[in-house]
């Protein structure tokens, strides 16, 4: 299962998707180093980040119309976030790589937009390239707390289960829908679906319970293991040190240059 | 290991606020035996497995061999009893059917490439190989039971108890399953005993070395299939019907010699 599914396309296998995800997600920390740590007045070095995911998300294969829906569709609350910034601080500031002089809050305005733009670039390459499962192992296997890969994997696959059986009683009613009804009497049919759907709910998680404890689970949850990291792996990792110093490096020269 | 004998005595069970659903059932599984619980809807033949390995509280008592189930040992026995849902969908919840099917083993204490190995074993077995890294969701319902049924099997339990097992399986998996289940004994190497639970009365016909009748909280009759299903009117009188394809085939698999002596109408 892919948490980013594109569905007009058949799943892409590239050399991206091969690599193991572990090295995926130590590339996705390495590039949020500096939406995090980055000096403000070098928020313009983080353009050069931005490259990369489009990159590789065009070149694994996935179609680009679609990943730039998913790419802007947070645009507008990450907007709402750093929209406050040019009223709340007029003091005058100066951003490496920007012709002409800023106030601070404009300068907040750009490190807050790129920084998202970024982050949600190599999120979703990396969702994109790899399978959730996969993903959870790697979590697992960097060290990420048990309680919270468990979690994570029984609401993924709880979550299919519940837009199925929500898609179920959709379905059920609408085909035995006559025509449009009063809204009050949607609105009560709305309220019984709801319960009906909560009961469903608590059934079926009732029975994964029990298909839990009788399998002997005690809490814990030992993984199929993943095996050893390869030359690729190592060359991605490394490739995401390089980028992550990259913005530190053009702001230096466009410092050096002013 | 030899698989316990299952002595039911004086059942008693309901559920909150509904009416007691057993009121003293008595059953004997023997050993190794194949045992096809049948009755009309809502009789309690998925609450009679759930009871027998203790997902809920009941009266009188339940023993395999000599070990009473009471919560102290509820642990060890679901060790050797393996329980099969009706509705396989719930039953599957990690996120590969591979990590599924590793589950119990992982938590047997397995290291994981043993684990691995023999989850993959069982889905070759069971003709799941190639769906080993699909999630559970996106099976189709026969698959999901098959995968359901290979995270019990590969427990290797000693008595298995299967809900309405051929539930949403085409002819072809239908008789997969009958074959597997039949095939059971020899590919585990020692004698499993089955508990099937079932409206399909075809299946029980086939698979089964013993039918009991449910009805009213009690078994109410307990014959060898091709005997009690048979018996139109006995049937008749608890809400089911003697399909016509029985009466007029012979069993798929060669019935089981009747040795055991309690296998008497009651």
């Amino acid at each position: 299962m892919h948490l980013l599914h594109f569905p007009s396309s058949p799943l892409p296998d590239s050399w991206l998707h091969r690599v193991d995800p572990r090295a995926k997600l130590l590339l996705v920390l390495c590039a949020a180093c500096p939406c995090l740590l980055l000096p403000y007045r070098a928020t313009l070095g983080l353009l050069l980040l931005a490259a990369f995911p489009l990159l590789v998300l065009v070149r694994s294969g996935c179609p680009p119309r679609a990943i730039a829906r998913a790419w802007l569709t947070p645009v507008p609350f990450v907007l709402f976030l750093a929209a406050w910034h040019p009223w709340l601080d007029p003091s005058p500031a100066w951003l490496a790589g920007w012709p002409g002089e800023l106030t601070a809050g404009w300068v907040r305005f750009w490190r807050i937009l790129l920084s998202a733009l970024v982050l949600i670039g190599f999120l979703l390459a990396l969702v994109a390239t790899t399978s959730a499962p996969a993903l959870l192992s790697a979590l697992a296997r960097l060290g990420a707390p048990r309680w919270l890969v468990l979690i994570l994997g029984f609401n993924l696959r709880y979550l299919a289960l519940l837009i199925r059986r929500g898609a179920d009683l959709r379905a059920a009613r609408a085909l035995r829908a006559a025509g449009g009804a009063p809204l009050s009497r949607n609105l009560r049919l709305s309220a019984g679906m709801l319960t009906q759907f909560l009961a469903r709910t608590l059934a079926d998680s009732e029975q994964v319970e029990h298909a839990l404890t009788l399998r002997g689970f005690d809490g814990r949850c030992p993984t199929l293991g993943a095996g050893p990291l390869r030359r690729l792996d190592f060359a991605v990792i490394a490739a995401g040190l390089a980028i992550a110093l990259l913005p530190w490096a053009a702001s230096w020269l466009a410092g050096f240059a002013r | 290991m030899i698989p316990p004998r299952i002595l039911i005595r004086r059942l008693r069970f309901g559920y909150p606020g509904q009416p007691e659903l057993f009121h003293g059932l008595d059953l004997d599984v023997q050993p190794g035996e194949a045992l096809g619980i049948i009755g009309s809807n809502g009789c309690g033949k998925s609450t009679l497995l759930c009871l027998l390995v203790g997902l809920h509280d009941s009266g009188g008592s339940i023993h395999f061999d000599d070990t009473p189930l009471t919560p102290p040992n509820l642990a060890a026995l679901r060790r050797r009893v393996g329980l099969v849902f009706q509705d396989s969908e719930t039953q599957l919840f990690m996120p590969t059917v591979l990590e599924d099917v590793a589950f119990g083993l992982l938590n047997q204490g397995l290291a994981p490439a043993q684990a691995e190995a023999r989850a993959r074993d069982m889905l070759r077995q069971i003709g799941l190989e190639s769906l080993a890294d699909r999630p559970p969701h996106q099976l189709s319902g026969g698959e999901q039971r098959r995968a359901a049924l290979a995270g019990v099997l590969v427990m290797q339990p000693d008595v298995l108890l299967l809900d309405e097992p051929s539930l949403n399986l085409d002819p072809r998996g239908r008789r997969q399953l009958i074959e597997l289940l039949d095939d059971l004994p020899r590919r585990l190497n020692r004698p499993v005993t089955r508990v099937i639970t079932s409206h399909d009365l075809d299946l029980v016909w086939d698979l089964c070395d013993r039918a009991a009748l449910l009805d009213g909280g009690q078994i109410v009759a307990s014959a060898p299939p091709d005997q009690l299903l048979r018996d139109a009117d006995l049937l008749a009188a608890h809400g089911l019907e003697p399909p016509l394809s029985l009466l007029a085939r012979p069993r798929i698999l060669p019935a089981s010699p009747p040795d055991q002596e309690d296998r008497q109408c009651i």
